[in-house]
């Protein structure tokens, strides 16, 4: 039995690679796999990176405990139910955690934190989170510590630098401690936190006595006991009695909109970036084809050939993998940079760029998938047995095509049921209608082209007419079609990505103009957090404020977060005397006219539909709220989720103060006398409390602008995942158009020496490249736009984000006419230089 | 050595009359015979080489050499009939490899490492032995010629299939080749099989037909076309 080894096929290898031709569109293919490799990577690193920073932070700061008992409003609970966890037999260890929301400025900055009081004891528990600090620091120094991130960022240098707390309104100074590295608290690191010792946060924050958590760890053998004595005390103290890592679950919830969002736009785009790596290898076809055509007749066996192509796929899998996960590290890098903003309001979460092996791996099993698909697949006729009685190419023909109508006509029906009956399946319906584009993009393409053929008849050119007959040859109509499907697949990512992205700000913008239209100027905390008022400061003079020269009305508005269930609930709470405490157009089930008087009257509360359908809840039905004093209501309507993924409840301000016995305001709104400058009154206002240096004064209109802001940071993510398939797609295109040019030396050769000139060559081949990316992403724009349609109801389902229902086509003709003009403007001095290529006759390969 | 019994291989075109490429063609060429074959383009002469190789399956007929029927073969035996028993002489070379590459490529299939070795003495013998590292744009037409007849003889066949070898090469070079063919067949006892337009191969061959609308004819270019061998269905 004859044998090649390696060797041989090393060999083989080595002597392909002696044309330069067949090195140069190796080339790029590699850049072709590395490209959709280096999508597909930071695309995962995108979707991966704000769940696992969470999950760290749990694992840092709670070391061994097993349950907590936590505090049902910001108020916090009474120290003394320390002591009654502690005689509980059984309890092994009792940690109290003291947690506020301020705002910490430093010499070159300010930031949102979450300051977190800890008890010394907790090193016990093995977190490794106050290691760093030693006793007497943590026990006499009125000091924080902050992750050294932070402490850089807003410029807090140096052992005792002094810094500004602000809690609420209430501004004071403090000093810093510690700066901690990675080695001493992890992923904590990377996240807004600001560690002190319990009695002194209890100071800082204004709540002596007072606790937020206690974590618990016990014996396990008396588990049940225990669980059970501990749930009796939480009960009777009115606070919730949860897991440890009770956190990470109202996390998951909170971020899981968004986590569905961008698994779906990842999953898309790592599609995307897996057809441009096949699509790369589909241009090596020709001269693949003819090796084997050249073995076979020598009597080469069908697994000597395939051992050729399948070393070919891994020397391109390798390099295109390695080029394509430096590029891919350098894009997450680049292109991912912002905080996911508002969940920050409710939950310490950092922003760490975290790479898994699951996304290295799976990006490399694509690369290297696409190398072998695009070795093996193309050529699978002719490595079939050549005395097998061959059916007519006219029928083989009729039955492919039937074929390919058929399954992308079924694709079609699956993307539309999809998105008619479940649109949580928005991937299968997004995998279905990329499958129907394939299938149905060569009838479309050569559609296209007749078109183009008839125009080019008319215009009776003979770079046109170059161009058609080109178009339409056999020999090159695999590579027409990859270049069409990369352009196609470019436009169709990218046209979806902006509609759905353009729909979901326009559905945000409406709800925040609608929230903070309720007044035409807010009296709010300073800081970031304000732009969700959950923290309470101490009421000011409002009958000073009152009398300011413009003032109509003035109002207290008070908010808070509520865990109910799994969801961290928006609690809003609006002045008494508001025209309107629901927001218009926020509204899905009731009439808003009704409602608003409802809440205004006490007793009822508007509802998130999720949060609604989850409790079983409807209109007019009554309901007992888990608030820090329980209280009894109606549900006056239901609404979107006002953009606070988990939910919102809007009740009205006495309703709100009995539930959560404090009336302290967490904002001011302010109604202005007709015709009077809202900013005047605005400046008037802010004049009069000059000495409130922790309270800031803003219009509605500055005030939307920074809560938008804040908003679309959460939802950037989306955004920088649009443009990492916009950049892979150039780069693709790019590379496509290259390798197509350098293809077509031969026949430019050959041309050339027929008489045709140098300047009609050059129009021949923009042409072409103008058809070709033309008909690709048109037909990519047209399936994108339907793509739209599906992921915007993807999104409103997931994430029950208030969504603009609408279809982009500015998105689809600027993404269009975008990756067209740069593709084709990319080909002019590459086309240039093909043309100059010296005339010949024939061409050395068959 | 090699003998066509009744071979048809027609071809449907969609909405048109099949086209008779071969059409029952019965033919022999003993070991040290050089047989041409004539016939204008389109006349089913690659149709017919791809048969003998066994690329193509015919509709009814039988190829044998040395008595065992090509196209009864498994497809491992066909493999083996091709790398050991057949030789073919193509058209061209593939750009941008060595000489010595081109040859030895049918060799390295059967020996691997061996193959180099083995080819540069019958690249000597075909007045290449300093032409090996040459690339093929690096040759002359002639050269490149005698490579691809190094390849074809590579592992000692006893069919030689010939393609248009000539095709691309002027008068000189043209008798060379087919000079050189015809020693090789009487001196290694081919049976050599050489289809081409040239009208100078005539005077090298023991034999010549003319294939046309799949028929084989006999043709003495002395004489013009006789009579029609026996040939086609029922002969």
């Amino acid at each position: 039995m004859t044998r090649m080894g390696l060797s041989g096929i090393r060999y083989i290898y080595e002597a392909r690679l002696g044309a330069r031709a067949v090195l140069i569109q190796e080339g790029f293919a590699v850049v072709g796999i590395a490209v959709g490799v280096a999508l597909l990577l930071a695309s995962q690193i995108s979707a991966t990176s704000l769940t696992r920073s969470e999950a760290q932070l749990n694992t840092q700061l709670l070391g061994g405990a097993q349950v907590q008992l936590d505090a049902r409003g910001p108020e916090g609970f009474s120290e003394a139910l320390l002591a009654r966890v502690r005689a509980v037999p059984g309890v092994r260890l009792a940690l109290p955690i003291l947690e506020r929301q301020v705002n910490l400025t430093g010499p070159r900055g300010e930031r949102s934190v979450d300051l977190i009081g800890v008890d010394l004891r907790m090193v016990r528990l093995g977190g490794r989170l106050p290691r760093r600090l030693s006793a007497s620091q943590l026990a006499t120094l009125p000091a924080i510590a902050l992750p050294e991130p932070l402490a850089l960022e807003i410029g807090a240098v140096g052992t005792l630098a002094r810094l500004e707390l602000q809690v609420g309104a209430r501004l004071q100074k403090t000093l810093l401690a510690a700066t901690l590295r990675e080695a001493d608290i992890g992923g904590l690191v990377h996240s807004p936190v600001a560690i002190a010792p319990i009695r002194y946060a209890q100071r800082v924050a204004g709540a002596p006595g007072e606790l937020s958590r206690i974590f618990v760890r016990y014996e396990e053998a008396r588990s049940g006991a225990v669980r059970a004595a501990l749930a009796r005390l939480a009960a009777s103290s009115n606070v919730s009695f949860v897991p440890a890592g009770f956190d990470s679950r109202l996390f998951a919830v909170a971020v899981a909109p968004e986590s569905k969002s961008e698994a779906l736009f990842s999953g898309i785009s790592a599609l995307v970036g897996f057809m441009f790596a096949l699509n790369a290898m589909l241009l090596t076809v020709p001269q693949r084809r003819r090796l084997i055509e050249d073995l076979l007749p020598d009597g080469a066996t069908r697994w000597m050939t395939t051992q050729i192509l399948l070393v070919d796929a891994a020397a391109l899998g390798v390099l295109g993998c390695i080029l394509g996960l430096a590029l891919g590290d350098i894009l997450s890098i680049a292109v991912f940079r912002s905080t996911p903003g508002y969940l920050a309001f409710a939950f310490p979460v950092g922003n760490a760029r975290i790479v898994t092996w699951q996304s290295v791996a799976l990006a490399i099993a694509a690369g290297f998938a696409a190398a072998v698909i695009g070795v093996l697949w193309p050529v699978r006729e002719i490595l079939a047995r050549p005395l097998r009685p061959r059916s007519s190419s006219p029928d083989r023909h009729r039955a492919r095509n039937a074929a390919l109508l058929t399954v992308g006509g079924l694709c079609l029906l699956l993307t539309t049921f999809t998105l008619l009956a479940d649109t949580h399946a928005a991937v299968v319906g997004n995998v279905a209608l990329v499958i129907a584009l394939l299938c149905l993009l060569p009838f479309l393409f050569d559609g296209l082209v007749s078109a183009f053929a008839c125009v080019s008849h008319l215009l009776n050119g003979v770079a046109s007419a170059i161009a058609v007959t080109e178009l339409r040859t056999p020999q090159t109509r695999v590579r027409s079609l990859a270049i069409a499907a990369t352009a196609a697949l470019a436009v169709f990512g990218v046209v979806e990505f902006q509609g759905v992205g353009t729909n979901l700000k326009r559905g945000l913008e409406s709800s925040i103009r609608n929230m903070d239209s309720s007044a035409e100027i807010w009296l709010i905390p300073r800081g970031r957090s304000s732009i969700q008022p959950t923290t309470p400061f101490t009421a000011v003079n409002t009958v000073a404020l009152a009398r300011v020269p413009g003032v109509s009305r003035l109002g207290a508005y008070r908010g808070s977060f509520l865990d109910w269930g799994d969801r961290r609930l928006w609690v809003i709470a609006p002045a008494s005397d508001i025209e309107h405490p629901v927001p218009a157009g926020q509204v899905i089930s009731g009439n808003l006219k009704l409602a608003s008087e409802r809440v205004r009257q006490g007793g009822w509360a508007v509802l998130s539909q999720d949060l609604a359908s989850e409790h079983h809840l409807h209109v007019g039905q009554a309901f007992t709220l888990p608030s820090p004093r329980p209280e009894r209501v109606r549900v006056a309507a239901l609404t979107t989720n006002l953009g606070w993924p988990p939910g919102a409840i809007i009740l009205s301000s006495s309703s709100y103060a009995r539930a959560w016995a404090g009336s302290d305001p967490s904002a001011y709104e302010i109604q202005t006398t007709p015709g009077v400058s809202v900013v005047t009154v605005r400046n008037r206002v802010r004049n009069a409390l000059a000495s409130e240096a922790g309270l800031a004064v803003e219009t509605s209109s500055e005030r939307e602008r920074r809560h938008y802001a804040v908003t679309a940071q959460g939802l950037s993510r989306l955004t920088q995942i649009r443009l990492l398939v916009l950049i892979a797609a150039v780069l693709a295109l790019v590379g496509a158009i290259w390798a197509m040019i350098w293809q077509r030396r031969d026949r430019v050769a050959e041309l050339k020496s027929e008489g045709y000139g140098e300047l009609v060559l050059w129009r021949w081949l923009l042409c072409e490249a103008a058809v070709l990316l033309t008909a690709g992403c048109l037909i990519g724009a047209i399936f994108g736009i339907y793509a739209q349609l599906l992921g915007s109801h993807f999104l409103a389902a997931v994430t029950g984000f208030p969504i603009v229902f609408s279809v982009d086509p500015i998105a689809a003709i600027s993404s269009f006419a975008l990756v067209t003009v740069v593709a084709v403007v990319v080909l002019v001095v590459p086309g240039y230089r093909a043309v100059r290529v010296r005339p010949r006759t024939g061409s050395l390969a068959r | 050595m090699l003998e066509l019994r009744d071979l048809v291989k027609h071809y449907r075109v969609d909405g048109g009359e099949p086209i008779h490429a071969v059409d029952g063609v019965s033919m022999t060429i003993a070991r040290g015979e050089l047989v041409v074959l004539h016939g204008p383009s389109g006349s089913g002469k690659t149709t017919l080489l791809e048969l003998i190789a066994g690329l193509q399956a015919p509709d009814s007929g039988s190829v044998l050499v040395d008595g065992r029927d090509v196209l009864a073969m498994s497809r491992r035996e066909a493999d083996s009939y091709r790398l050991h028993d057949l030789g073919i002489i193509r058209h061209s070379l593939p750009p941008g490899w060595r000489a010595i590459q081109s040859a030895s490529l049918k060799l390295l299939l059967a020996n691997g490492r061996e193959a180099k070795r083995l080819t540069e003495p019958l690249m000597g013998q075909l007045g290449l032995g300093d032409r090996l590292a040459h690339r093929t744009e690096q040759l002359s037409m002639g050269e490149r010629q005698r490579v691809l007849i190094v390849r074809a003889l590579s592992n000692d066949p006893k069919l030689l299939l010939a393609d248009e070898p000539t095709g691309n090469l002027d008068t000189q070079n043209t008798r060379k080749v087919l000079a050189l063919l015809r020693g090789l067949a009487r001196k290694r006892e081919l049976a050599v099989l050489l289809v081409t337009h040239d009208p100078q191969a005539a005077a090298y061959a023991d034999r010549v037909h003319e294939l046309r609308d799949g028929r084989l004819r006999a043709y003495r270019p002395d004489q013009g076309l006789v009579a029609s061998e026996p040939s086609g269905p029922g002969a």
